[in-house]
């Protein structure tokens, strides 16, 4: 059997799950500390080795997460698989997480000794075999979209720029995504060998007030969105007399468009759980929850798995390292609803309730779960409680703003050539984000606007591009840092149907319990849809706005409350396109369809037909002159034929036709 | 004791009372709707909630006082939020006062004349019992499509409604009336002609033709 | 008296309404005209087209005082118009309404005018100067009032009082209880004449009527009459409802918005004092006494103030007993009479009510149940010319009497309110 990295090295190792030993993280690394073997530390020499090249000296890592699976993985990891067999190859076939660079799913991470490890992109199952034969048998590493570094002894190495060089990887600030498609993420060996629970390990020897200190003084925001400080939230909660005390870790990532924290719970789940149990000692609590969204069941397999193998080898349970303190996590999964991710919610969903919010005071650090203290932290903010104790406060607050510290991960979406999930220290501006790292707008269309913080959140317009993203900047421009998902909005969107489609979500997920977020979305959507429809009055903006005010302030939670942010911001910034539907009925960006006409331009048509293949309401047919046409009075306007010709010699006007 | 000053008036209540309470004590008086003691614990209609100084808004229902604090119970902007939440709570409130049982103790009713808030229809303030409404004595009485807030003083005194306050104003409301009418075999050209008496210029009426038309003209 | 005179009151005080005087004198002739300047707001011609059943319910709001005799003669002139014939019940409930009308108003016009002829000037003076009568007479006021609510609801537009129905539902018990009480606001009418002779003083006494022609209903049993199918005349004519327009005629003044009235071509007056003279052997024997009392001097236009407190206390006996007598046909419980449907008929009515200030004409011409022509003669009208012909003579006595210019200006004025409290019964 394999000699693991959590195993004893000999039998001079005191350490046992009955009887553990205070030392155990730091000596898997570093040791072995309680005694001095030589042949101890070649054993750890050498599975740090195997576990970097795999055991055979060649690896290949398929990234498993839901982004990758979705383009595919699972096809291309079987032609691994296949292939590896098929050609004989001495190589460990792994799996981990995803780094995050959405833009070039499914990707492949190859690496041997004395071969530069290198990154191929956008794979198929049938590049397969080419790939492993180019850099297993050929060593030619040309056709690689990068390299993590350059050793000199494969061919094409000039050719292939260094990860490390590449602008969206070089401007990152990988803190706590650091193992994010590093490691395998249902391997406690590897976390615990790239430096995982080391801050658990130095927590219980600084004991939990000095960890709270630690926590405040790297001045840690939640990272769910709210940002209020992590550290006074554990001392409010460890302060209270009742007991038994909770900590519960949100992984309720509700927002469309923000998959910071799947990445994270997909990728590097057991920083998750060490932040967790971190927390759980700092507040004094010996029993914590994972709530995770049903929507997302391979975040909620990966936690599952990484609690029973944190369990397995004495992370979790009794006397955990020989501290007294007793710890254990249940991974809960919600039935489904934007609303748990509210803390309130979450709570009375875990109780078994319904997932009504709760008026607030008190709050949860006070009367939480069974009406108990209870601390709930984003997965994002305990990943960084872990890290901060592991590196220390100074180096998480070196980084970031006067009022804000540390880090954020943020995902880019929309209107840009390379959507993924970026980390950067707070401060950075939305331009870097949006063009430096994730290069700017596609050929032809033009950046509008940016939305920060999801359904919660405001678009910024273009102009405001340098604004840094911090919690009061982005708060005073009228959006939130939110979770930090990010949606690029191109010039081919419209504006007030943008604030719109934020509405049918927040109100179709309005939990019911209150009147102003129960209906006053539902009239708000009414008046939207009036003005998209080419129907709206200068009257419905007035009435619009009072009722975002009045759902803003009188909501009883955070939905209802910056629900009507888009709407607001959309107001703010570009009245033009709301007065451009009232006053003249029509749509600058061309989207709202009772504004819109779709024609063919007959000059350009090459009568392939694909429109009239492809029309679900049979509206386009072939004229006597050859070309198409589209019948006005048929068309349902729904961009079909618009998407599928080749030669766009379909257009759209302004008109309703 | 805590001392809670709302609206300027002091009371001295015991820790862990809410501020509602305080408020009843003090002789403040603050509209609420869903506070049921002992089934329900409120918080949900936004109608009592009140504003801290410094601006912050709880509902009084739910917030237990455990210091001396200080409240703004009637602020014209609380009264315009309270306003706007009622008609939001109003707007797709299934109001058929004409065949309510709670129609003499309903508090909608009591809220929208102290609010101001139109739409709800002169049948919820009629003294007669559903089983004794004048339509089903032949009456042409426009109660079920008038705006209520006159305390149904024609009704009390025994004669219909002619609806001076001018038409409610919700469509569907309008429809269920008419075909009410229609139904208890009256012609909606009547109707509508006795209506225009009142309402020949009011803003609502052209709604009021049109939903008539639709109901009269089918089958 | 061969001076030159002209005199203007802008707006004549005291009463609801606008209403302007111009007094002139040249040598030899004396003109009063008198001006209402109130808008006409075409009550006769609004209704055309619409369903008669709902022309009493908009004529009420002609006047808000008077709303009932609007009303109720409204009705009666529905009612002939197409045939419908109200049950016994309704019609004693509608006489009593309209009685219970002119009990009020006239008390209440008999508190207003009261301040010229005791030398307070207005009411609130008045108020001062004798705190316990016009406490009393507030009090008798307000219990005539709640006594009408008992049987007819609301007073003013009272929506219970329809075409062949009255809605409110009332009870034996109540019809006594008001018979009671009406009888004993009758005493009490009585009782305080004593106090009122001491402060009655006269106005122009010895000024004679100079156009004593008067109209009143005839009444159609031996008692003071709310409704009639027959005018009278104090000429000894009488003439059917339908008829009216033989002898009656209307005609537009060009310095008033209101029309005027004349019987053959000549001024006529109409009200309390016409009606005293007219129906003296029908009043009651106290009321007969009263008349001494109070020395009513018939043939002086400002004693009709007189004739008014008169009518009052006989008004209320008569209520009491008409009430109790109602009570005693009624079986106990709740009684509620309704009349579902009225059949859209054709036809011609004529309604005549005994108003608080005079006789009230309603003329309707109703086509398949549509009011096809209204025509509204209000006793204000009626009176319209009477008023200019007796200041004119007011002027030319009271000039003759060395009386001077201010004086002269508030006699014409107290003789405006001795006739009528509101003036825009006549603009409709």
């Amino acid at each position: 059997m394999t000699w693991i990295l959590l195993d004893r090295c000999c039998e001079k190792c005191t350490h046992s799950l009955e009887n553990p030993c205070p030392d155990y993280i730091e000596c898997r690394l570093s040791g072995p500390l309680c005694h001095d073997d030589e042949r101890c530390r070649e054993l750890r020499r050498r599975r740090l080795e195997e576990l970097r090249y795999g055991e055979k000296g060649a690896k290949i890592k398929v990234p498993m997460a839901s982004c990758t699976l979705a383009m595919g993985a699972e096809a291309v990891y079987r032609a691994v698989e296949d292939s590896v067999k098929k050609m004989g190859l001495e190589a460990t076939v792994a799996i981990s997480g995803c780094y995050g660079l959405d833009f070039i799913d499914p990707w492949l991470e190859l690496s041997a000794k004395g071969m530069p490890t290198a990154i191929y992109a956008n794979v198929k199952p049938s590049d397969v075999p080419r790939i492993l034969e180019e850099y297993f048998v050929k060593r030619d590493v040309g056709g690689a979209f990068a390299l993590k570094e350059k050793t000199g002894a494969a061919k094409g190495e000039d050719k292939v720029p260094l990860l490390s060089e590449l602008g969206f990887w070089a401007k990152q600030y990988r803190w706590v995504s650091r193992n994010c498609g590093v490691v395998n993420p249902e391997s406690l060996e590897e976390y615990v060998a790239s430096g995982g629970y080391r801050g658990l390990s130095r927590a219980f020897k600084l004991g939990p007030e000095a960890t709270i200190e630690e926590i405040l003084k790297s001045g840690l925001r939640g990272r769910g969105g709210a940002g209020f400080p992590a550290g006074m939230k554990w001392r409010i909660t460890r302060q209270q007399k009742a007991t038994p005390k909770y900590v519960i870790a949100n992984a309720d990532e509700g927002d469309p468009g923000a998959f910071m924290n799947r990445l994270l719970a997909e990728s590097d789940p057991f920083r998750i759980i060490e932040g967790l149990t971190i927390a759980g000692y700092a507040v004094g609590a010996n029993q914590g929850y994972v709530f995770v969204r049903a929507e997302k069941p391979l975040m909620a397999k990966r936690l599952q798995k990484a609690v029973e193998e944190a369990r397995r080898y004495g992370l979790l349970g009794k006397n955990i390292l020989g501290s007294g303190f007793d710890f254990d996590i249940e991974v809960i999964l919600s039935a489904g609803a934007f609303v748990c991710g509210e803390e309130t919610a979450m709570i009375a969903a875990i109780e078994g309730k319904r997932a009504w919010p709760r008026q607030r005071p008190p709050y949860p650090a006070e009367k939480g779960l069974w009406g108990k203290p209870t601390a709930i932290n984003n997965v994002e903010t305990l990943a960084h409680a872990a890290t901060i104790m592991a590196e220390g406060a100074e180096k998480f607050a070196a980084v970031g703003t006067e009022k804000t510290k540390g880090t954020k991960m943020f995902c880019v979406t929309g209107a840009v050539k390379r959507v993924g999930a970026y980390e950067v220290p707070i401060g950075t501006s939305i331009r870097t984000l949006v063009e430096e790292l994730a290069g700017g707008p596609p050929e032809g269309v033009r950046v509008k606007a940016v939305q920060v913080g999801g359904p919660s959140g405001g678009c910024i317009p273009a102009s405001l591009l340098d604004l840094p993203l911090d919690y009061e900047t982005l708060q005073s421009a009228g959006a939130i840092m939110g979770s930090g998902g990010i949606v690029v909005i191109g010039d081919e969107n419209c504006m007030v149907d943008v604030a719109k489609f934020f509405l049918t979500f927040t109100s179709a997920e309005s939990c019911g319990k209150c009147i102003p977020c129960r209906v006053g979305l539902r009239v708000m959507w009414s008046i939207l849809d009036k003005i998209t429809r080419g129907e709206g009055t200068e009257e419905d903006l007035q009435v619009l706005r009072q009722l975002a005010e009045t759902v803003r302030s009188a909501s009883l939670c955070a939905l209802g409350g910056t629900a009507p942010n888009p709407v607001l911001s959309t107001l703010r910034y570009f009245m033009d396109e709301y007065l451009a539907h009232i006053r003249e009925k029509r749509c600058p960006a061309l989207v709202c369809r009772a504004l819109i006409t779709y024609r063919i331009d007959e000059e350009r048509c090459i009568a392939c037909g694909q429109c009239a293949l492809n029309c679900p309401a049979s509206a386009i047919s072939k004229t006597e002159g050859g070309k198409y046409r589209i019948d006005e009075s048929v068309c349902v306007k729904c961009g079909v034929c618009y998407a599928v010709c080749p030669v766009k010699a379909v257009y759209k006007v302004s008109g309703a036709g | 004791m805590v001392k809670v000053k709302i609206d300027g008036r002091v009371v001295e209540v015991e820790p862990g009372t809410t501020v509602l309470e305080a408020a009843e004590k003090a002789g403040v008086e603050i509209p609420r709707l869903c506070v049921v003691p002992g089934l329900y614990e409120g918080s949900s209609c936004r109608l009592c909630l009140v504003k801290t100084p410094a601006g912050r808004l709880f509902p009084s229902c739910n917030y237990r006082v455990y210091r001396d604090e200080e409240f703004l119970a009637s602020t014209p902007d609380l009264w315009e939020m309270r306003r706007v939440n009622f008609e939001l709570l109003l707007k797709f409130h299934r109001i058929e006062c004409w065949a309510c049982e709670r129609k003499s103790s309903c508090p909608l009713v009591e809220l929208s004349k102290e609010l101001l808030v139109d739409g709800i229809p002169v049948c919820s303030e009629c003294p007669l019992p559903p089983n004794e409404c004048l339509l089903l004595k032949g009456e042409l009485c426009l109660g079920m499509i008038a705006q209520s807030g006159c305390n149904a003083e024609c009704l009390v005194s025994g004669g219909e409604c002619w609806g001076c306050r001018g038409p409610i104003t919700r469509e569907d409301l309008l429809e269920r009336a008419f075909a009410r009418y229609k139904e208890l075999g009256f012609d909606v050209k009547d109707v509508v002609s006795k209506a225009e008496i009142y309402w020949n210029s009011a803003p609502g009426f052209a709604t009021v033709k049109k939903v008539a038309e639709r109901v009269g003209s089918r089958g | 008296m061969a001076e030159a005179l002209k005199l203007t009151i802008e707006e004549v005080p005291a009463v609801a309404g606008k209403v302007s005087v111009r007094i002139e004198k040249d040598r030899a002739t004396v003109r009063v005209d008198f001006g209402v300047t109130q808008d006409p707001r075409f009550f006769e011609r609004f209704l055309k087209g619409r369903p008669a059943v709902y022309a009493p319910h908009v004529m009420s709001r002609i006047c808000g005082v008077c709303s009932v005799v609007h009303l109720t003669c409204s009705i009666e002139a529905v009612e002939k118009a197409l045939g419908v014939e109200p049950k016994p019940e309704v019609k004693a409930l509608r006489e009593l309404a309209k009685g219970f009308e002119n009990v009020q108003n006239n008390f209440v016009h008999v508190l207003m005018a009261l301040p010229d002829y005791t030398g307070d000037g207005n009411v609130v003076q008045f108020s001062k100067s004798h705190p316990q009568l016009f406490a009393r007479m507030m009090d008798i006021n307000r219990r005539i009032l709640e006594a009408y609510r008992r049987i007819c609801g609301r007073f003013i537009h009272t929506p219970s009082l329809g075409v062949a129905s009255h809605g409110k539902p009332i009870t034996k018990s109540e019809l006594e209880y008001v018979g009671r009480e009406m009888a004993r606001v009758s005493k009490e009418l009585y009782e305080l004449a004593g106090s009122l002779a001491e402060i009655w003083k006269p106005i122009a006494q010895g000024f004679e009527d100079p156009a004593p022609t008067y109209c009143v209903l005839k009444p159609p049993r031996e008692e003071f009459p709310m409704f009639s199918n027959e005018l009278a005349f104090s000429d000894g004519f009488v003439v059917s409802a339908e008829r009216y327009g033989e002898v009656i005629e209307e005609r537009k003044l060009p310095h008033s918005n209101a029309k005027i009235a004349l019987y053959r071509g000549k001024p006529f007056y109409v009200g309390s004092r016409a009606r005293m003279q007219a129906y003296f052997t029908l009043l009651a024997s106290e009321a007969r006494e009263l008349i001494k009392t109070l020395g009513v001097d018939f043939s002086n236009p400002f004693d009709n103030v007189k004739a008014q407190y008169v009518e009052v206390a006989h008004l209320s006996g008569l209520l009491a007993e008409k009430s109790l007598e109602l009570a005693s046909r009624i079986r106990s419980g709740v009684a509620f009479f309704h009349e579902g449907t009225v059949p859209a008929k054709s036809g011609e009515g004529v309604g005549l009510a005994t108003a608080p200030r005079g006789v009230l004409i309603h003329h309707y011409r109703v086509r398949d149940g549509k009011l096809e022509y209204a025509n509204v003669i209000t006793p204000t009208v009626m009176n319209a010319r009477h008023v200019e012909v007796a200041g004119e003579a007011l002027v030319s006595w009271a000039l003759s009497k060395g009386v001077d210019e201010a004086r002269v200006k508030d006699l014409v004025a107290a003789l405006v309110r001795a006739y009528d409290p509101c003036l825009p019964c006549a603009v409709h």
